[in-house]
């Protein structure tokens, strides 16, 4: 992905006359553009086969909005991140569909507050989490950071209460709040140090 | 061409620099950041 990427982006600056650097803000740019388009696309499709496109979305969009103010651990290229990206996603929607039929509004309302007291306190400890090809340093944008992340952490609660009090309405919202606490602690677990050596193990995989 | 090319990299440009206000990318993975959107 990243090698195409690339190309194309060196062909567009060639035909328009840029420099090395605004090649390299154009490939980064288009990176980002193809990557999350193929991770949604691709999200949804498999979302589709475990027939849970919707908690497959609801699971992408948790962990990446989150993520963009969080940070976290991080796989060695962009397709190994589709690959595991898309994977965790299915197999979060398949469970929430499946644990939908043992769901129990009173455990939940034991499960959520522990679940949204915990991530706090991961956001609070570790956040931001930052990578080598992105250091984060400065005073003014980690608490940038941090802020952002309560923000949304405070949204997904928002959001939880809201699929909490729809259950007894309509099934389909028990399988969304369940991935919706897949998607959000999953994200604050790739902030600890346990969630980063997972990572890194998943990373010594034979490349592809 | 020229104009789709043109096109490509203002939109590409535009996404770059919304990308780099965030901690991350998008999930797993962060390539090597521009020097010129660089703000630690």
């Amino acid at each position: 992905m990243e090698m195409l990427v690339k190309k194309l982006a060196s062909k567009i600056s060639l035909s328009l006359g840029y420099d090395a650097e605004k090649n390299a803000v154009i490939a980064y740019g288009l990176l980002a553009i193809v990557q999350t388009s193929i991770t949604i696309i691709l999200t949804f499709l498999f979302g589709l086969l475990v027939h849970a496109p919707i908690e497959a979305l609801i699971v992408c969009f948790a962990v990446s909005l989150y993520r963009k103010y969080s940070g976290g651990a991080h796989a060695y290229s962009a397709n190994f991140c589709t690959v595991i990206s898309v994977m965790y996603c299915t197999l979060a929607a398949l469970l929430s569909r499946l644990l939908m039929q043992t769901y129990s509004h009173g455990v939940m309302l034991i499960t959520i507050p522990l679940v949204y007291i915990t991530v706090f306190w991961i956001s609070y400890r570790y956040v931001p989490v930052d990578s080598p090809n992105k250091p984060i340093t400065s005073e003014a944008k980690i608490r940038r950071m941090r802020r952002g992340s309560y923000i949304i952490i405070s949204a997904y609660m928002a959001l939880q209460l809201v699929f909490l009090i729809l259950d007894s309405h309509s099934a389909e919202f028990q399988s969304y709040a369940i991935s919706l606490l897949f998607g959000v602690s999953w994200q604050a677990f790739t902030l600890t140090p346990v969630g980063g050596i997972l990572l890194d193990k998943l990373n010594s995989l034979p490349k592809f | 061409m020229k104009k789709v090319y043109g096109l490509v990299a203002a939109l590409s440009t535009i996404v770059a620099a919304l990308v780099a206000s965030s901690a991350c990318f998008f999930f797993f993975y962060q390539p090597e950041e521009p020097a010129s959107l660089r703000n630690e």
